[in-house]
């Protein structure tokens, strides 16, 4: 099994609202999945029919070789489900849920569940109630890493938490899951950044792009081109320039597929040159320039 | 099992107040149920009614709160990506309600019977139907709109629906023609079984599939089954069926429709816009001794001058004959269209009479203390005023039970002043009715118009049903006006 979720013109309708317009993807075993995007864009969506909360309207999914919409019951044995909105029962005190929790799981490990305890430093007699989101949000983290599953789905865990509590969890994720694939959603890229392996750009129910983080990063750069002189700008731009902003004799722009043949492609453009630089980005800085260069060609279509 | 159990004691741990809060109140009921069974009883609403209302309230706050710890609505709860097998966490509910509602029930009723001094062995059936009857009646709805409901909120919306649809159920059935007529057959439990079985069918389905839409289906069927089960049912077929046709030849007393002679009195007024209530006065004579009979329904038929005959639906008689000779008014209802069409008119008309004959069995001439045992009964006692008897029996006693109280042998007159007429005989039927979902216990009243005091003689006896007929009274020419009920001819007994 190289693929551990995989779903195929995936399609989740809410009456007129359409959330997913066919949907493929294909998290590979191990990998840190991290699945972007704008809010509104379908990532919440797309782990709940994953995780066949929500049922498909079109469409195939397969998590751990399994039909999405048949997972249920001990299937779940193997998958750690954690999301910024799920509802936990407050009643129980920290220690009275992973007690609860024991039993459900054969592979529970005492010893990583203490370990974990003492790493989130998880006050066990207290009730979750009584927690606030950050350790609230520790608790079901140790809730489904102890069973060290095979999958650890997390939707937008990191909202909302002050940046301490959000690079302990990271650490604690990253230390726990050597074996396990990580399937992740988050509109702030820059925890992403430290954390994935692979990354997804979802907008508007589709993936723009699914791909390596470090293939992300070489792939974009900015570039800053000093020209000879001021010079009008070409009728059409390559398709691989985004972003494009001319100054006087300073044209800047997005690449999106660097390479050695960029030199070339900016001289047939504006002929020579004085200078050119090119500033490796974050994948913030890439998810804007995307974003923006996307909703811009939204616009030349409905205009 | 081990899932089922573990999600059961974290139940019972969650539950704790909700458990405590219903055995309290359930241990007060059982009191209840025992002291309105006492001589000591004195009931009134708050403390008849009220503790039975706590009880209930306190048995659906706590089964819709079981069900909601793991709700089956929404998206966002924590234990549906959790290791959970359905048909166990299923199992684990429904053996919360059997150990938290059920033997409860089944402990408060054999505590009952314990106090009572009666054997527990020939109850155990009772018990564990009444079980089931209290879970069908009380819990299942309940459960069914947990099921389908997030929160309490959302619940409580729910549960107000249902009331109105129960409420329109009730008064649906108020207008579904011939059907209280007793007739021994149980379509009520055609009704609940019905209605259990798609409840049952759809907390199920919910809690395999968790679609509300198809939950929600399954449960509204089985609100549905039951008026349609109710407009379905041919009642007079049944009517029909129970009560076979006998000629006068064929019965042991006679019959007779007796002339007006006075202004008429009806039992029943079932007179509305749309109908008339008629008191047809009968005359029952030739009842053998040990003969008793019920009249159960009364159909009237009339030859329209259009030269169609006209027929009422069959209303309950509400008559007992006790006596060799009596007389009886029994009322039905004619369409008042017809009626003012016929009413000055002779119209030829026919009464038919659905009748359950009774035979008089284990007679006891006993002379009565203010409390004593009545073989077979139960415990008994005079009633503080000397009005009649009250008896304490359990729900496999006897159905029917009759006292006959001679003057002659009353000694009331040394008491209380004097009996009215000597050798005048009052004669009381009571059958038995359904006791609570708590109760295995039986309060039967038998009104002697106080006539009963210590040291008087008095006969008991149980009477058993023998046979149901029917039987055809021509009346012959019948001025309907004449037998017309005014709203103020119309009298309870």
């Amino acid at each position: 099994m190289d693929s551990v979720i995989r779903a195929t013109s995936l399609v989740k309708r809410f009456r007129s609202v359409e959330a997913l317009r066919g949907l493929d993807l294909d998290v590979p075993q191990s990998s840190i999945y991290a699945l972007v995007g704008p809010n509104g864009a379908g990532k919440t969506t797309a782990i709940k029919v994953l995780m066949n909360i929500l049922r498909p309207t079109s469409g195939r999914a397969e998590v751990l070789g399994m039909n999405s919409t048949e997972l249920a019951g001990n299937a779940f044995a193997a998958i750690g489900y954690v999301s910024e909105n799920q509802e936990l029962p407050e009643w129980m005190r920290v220690d009275d849920l992973l007690a609860y929790m024991r039993p459900f799981y054969p592979m529970w490990d005492r010893k990583l569940e203490d370990d974990l305890v003492r790493q989130f430093e998880l006050p066990l007699e207290r009730k979750l109630k009584a927690l606030s989101r950050g350790m609230r949000m520790k608790a079901a983290l140790a809730c489904s890493l102890a069973y060290r599953p095979k999958l650890v789905v997390l939707d937008e865990p990191f909202t909302g938490l002050d940046p301490l509590v959000r690079d302990e969890l990271i650490h604690a994720l990253l230390d726990r899951v050597a074996e396990a694939t990580v399937f992740v959603s988050s509109h702030d890229l820059g925890e992403i950044e430290s954390l994935a392996s692979h990354v997804g750009y979802l907008e508007d129910g589709r993936l723009l792009f699914s791909e390596k983080m470090n293939v992300l990063s070489d792939r974009f750069r900015e570039v800053e081109v000093t020209l000879e002189r001021p010079a009008p700008a070409p009728d059409l731009w390559p398709e691989t320039w985004m972003q494009v902003d001319i100054a006087g004799d300073v044209v800047r722009f997005v690449e999106s597929r660097f390479d050695a043949g960029i030199t070339q492609r900016i001289r047939a453009v504006f002929g020579e040159v004085r200078g050119v630089t090119f500033n490796p980005m974050s994948l913030r800085s890439i998810f804007v320039a995307i974003a923006r260069s996307h909703g811009a060609r939204k616009t030349q279509v409905l205009s | 099992m081990s899932q089922t159990l573990h999600i059961f004691r974290k139940d019972v741990r969650r539950l704790w107040v909700e458990i405590s809060i219903s055995l309290i109140a359930l241990a007060l009921v059982t009191w209840i149920e025992w002291w309105l069974c006492t001589p000591a009883s004195n009931p009134h609403w708050y403390n008849e009614v009220l503790p039975f209302v706590v009880l209930f309230f306190s048995w659906w706050f706590m089964v819709v709160r079981l069900i909601h710890g793991e709700a089956l609505v929404g998206d966002r709860q924590f234990w549906i990506t959790r290791p959970y097998v359905w048909y166990k966490l299923l199992a684990a509910k429904v053996l919360f309600v059997f150990a938290f509602v059920g033997v409860p029930i089944a402990i408060s009723q054999a505590v009952l019977l314990v106090a009572d001094r009666a054997p527990l062995t020939p109850y155990l059936g009772h018990i564990i139907l009444d079980v089931w009857g209290a879970m069908l009646v009380g819990i299942l709805p309940v459960a069914a709109l947990a099921v389908i409901t997030r929160n309490l909120a959302q619940w409580m919306m729910c549960a107000v629906l249902v009331i109105l649809s129960a409420v329109g159920v009730a008064w649906l059935d108020s207008y579904i023609p011939n059907s209280h007529v007793p007739t021994g057959t149980d379509t009520e439990l055609v009704q609940a079984v019905a209605f259990a079985c798609l409840t049952a069918l759809g907390i199920t389905a919910q809690y395999a599939r968790r679609k509300r839409l198809l939950g929600t289906l399954a449960v509204a069927a089985g609100g549905f089954a039951l008026p349609l089960i109710m407009v379905a049912t041919p009642y007079r077929g049944i009517i029909a069926r129970a009560f076979p046709p006998a000629s006068s030849e064929q019965i042991p007393f006679q019959v007779a429709f007796v002339a007006n002679q006075g202004p008429v009195a009806a039992k029943l007024d079932t007179g509305n816009e749309r109908t008339v209530t008629v008191a047809i006065p009968v005359e029952i004579s030739g009842v053998s001794d040990g003969t008793l009979l019920q009249v159960n329904g009364v159909m009237l038929s009339l030859d329209t001058p259009d030269g169609r005959r006209w027929e009422s639906e069959w209303l309950p008689g509400y008559e007992d004959v006790l006596k060799a000779r009596s007389r009886l008014s029994l009322s039905v209802g004619v369409d008042r269209t017809l009626y003012e069409r016929v009413k000055a008119l002779p119209t030829p008309a026919r009464l038919s009479l659905a009748f359950n004959q009774l035979r008089d069995k284990h007679r006891q001439h006993i002379v009565v203390r203010q409390a004593f045992e009545l073989p077979g009964v139960g415990h008994c006692w005079i009633e503080r005023d000397g009005d009649g008897v009250e008896c304490r029996s359990t729900e496999n006693g006897p159905p029917f039970l009759l006292v006959v109280a001679s003057e002659d042998e009353s000694t009331c007159s040394i008491a209380g002043g004097g009996p009215s007429e000597t050798g005048h005989i009052i004669r009381t039927m009571d059958s038995s009715f359904a006791s609570g979902p708590t109760s295995p216990l039986i309060w039967r009243r038998l009104y002697l118009r106080g006539q009963v005091c210590p040291g008087s003689a008095l006969t008991f006896s149980t009477p058993e049903p023998v046979r149901r007929f029917r039987l055809e009274l021509e009346i012959g020419q019948l001025r309907l006006g004449e037998y017309a009920v005014h709203r103020s001819d119309f009298v309870l007994q």
